[in-house]
């Protein structure tokens, strides 16, 4: 077993699908099809951010998920645009490196791309070339 | 370093146990002129702020009293008549403060505090992340939610071998809670396990099982480590 990675990264549209899904270590894969694990992902984190406004009313943009061996890091932009990153336990700066990816590749990229279709899924090459260039860069990648 | 919840799940996710010793945050007292400068809506039959924050009552904050009065169930303020003591009018809060001749009007407000109903839905809806966390996990044979972190709180989980999990949510300052959960699985098996009224994966209601518990948690405050 390798040591610290990061496994994959889902970006959800507001409104709830899958506009973004990008994979650099996966063992294991979902036994299920592609749509409908972009569907349970995202089930998971909105009963998980009601669990949070539960226990807690100052909801945080924030919140990570752990197991015995992976942790789910989660972000929130202010528009309700969702990115999560799955990476190892031992896996640091992650907090950082999500609102990174946002500000710097999905907003020049996406947002800024005059041909990318709001809510669709993201075509562009650019878009994913600069992602992977920004996550294989980070120092928890190996 | 502070506890604020602990709960047991049993095997279908039902919750069987809960220990509640959450800080409650304090009532706040505001006096509102016209037009009122939060936006209250009524969730869950409850006036409830859902725009705005002053005084520090933010989004989610409940008003539970209006110029002294208790509020009645549904959100009504109940006032007598001018005419007779006996009649009632009852007026929905939200249409009382509609009315420019009510104001200056005192509002208290109370952040609500989890009701058993809300922590019993809050363990079911747990019980279906650890299995479909697990199931998502890009890594073979990772299990389900160990520990789950906001900036606000802290929760761990440990799911004994027999299906059990053991809950605590924690200050996100708190030391690791794994020993709280261990020693909370070694009560439950002595105070529970070994009491023959007790029926299996059924609420646990035992008097000697919470004394124990509080002292844990008491104790597991004050020092953070728990020896034997």
């Amino acid at each position: 077993m390798r040591g610290m990675t990061i496994y994959n990264l889902y970006i959800f549209h507001p409104q709830g699908h899958c506009i973004g899904y990008y994979e650099w270590h996966r063992p294991k894969r979902a036994s299920i099809n592609p749509a409908e694990e972009f569907q349970l992902v995202h089930g998971l984190l909105t009963s998980v951010r009601s669990f949070n406004e539960k226990l807690s009313p100052l909801g945080p943009r924030q919140c990570s998920v752990s197991t015995m061996k992976n942790r789910l890091h989660y972000f929130e932009t202010a528009t309700s645009l969702k990115f999560v990153m799955n990476t190892d336990l031992a896996a640091f700066g992650i907090e950082e490196l999500l609102p990174k990816i946002y500000e710097q590749v999905y907003v020049p990229y996406v947002t800024g791309n005059p041909l990318a279709i709001k809510g669709e899924l993201i075509q562009s090459e650019v878009f994913k070339q600069k992602l992977s260039d920004i996550v294989q860069s980070h120092a928890s990648f190996a | 370093m502070t506890v604020y919840y602990t709960f047991i799940i049993n095997r279908a996710g039902g919750l069987i146990y809960e220990y509640d010793c959450c800080p409650r945050a304090p009532d706040v007292e505001i006096s509102f002129n016209y037009p009122i400068d939060l936006k209250l809506e009524m969730i869950d039959n409850r006036p409830t702020v859902v725009f705005g924050e002053k005084n520090g009552v933010q989004v989610g904050y409940v008003v539970i009293e209006c110029n002294g009065c208790p509020l009645a169930p549904g959100g009504r303020i109940d006032s007598a008549d001018d005419d007779s003591l006996a009649k009632t009018k009852s007026t929905k809060l939200l249409d009382y403060l509609a009315d420019e001749a009510n104001y200056p009007v005192l509002l208290k407000f109370w952040r609500p505090t989890l009701s058993t109903n809300e922590k019993i839905i809050l363990s079911s809806m747990f019980h279906s992340f650890y299995a479909i966390s697990a199931q998502l996990s890009p890594v073979p044979n990772s299990g389900g939610i160990q520990v789950l972190e906001s900036t606000t709180y802290r929760l761990q989980c440990f799911q004994a071998l027999t299906g059990n999990k053991f809950l605590a949510v924690g200050d996100p300052t708190c030391p690791p809670l794994d020993q709280l959960l261990h020693k909370l699985h070694e009560l439950y098996s002595d105070y529970a396990l070994k009491n023959p009224f007790y029926s299996l994966d059924m609420p646990i209601r035992c008097d000697l099982f919470d004394q124990a518990v509080q002292q844990l948690v008491e104790r597991f405050e004050k020092s953070g480590v728990l020896l034997v």
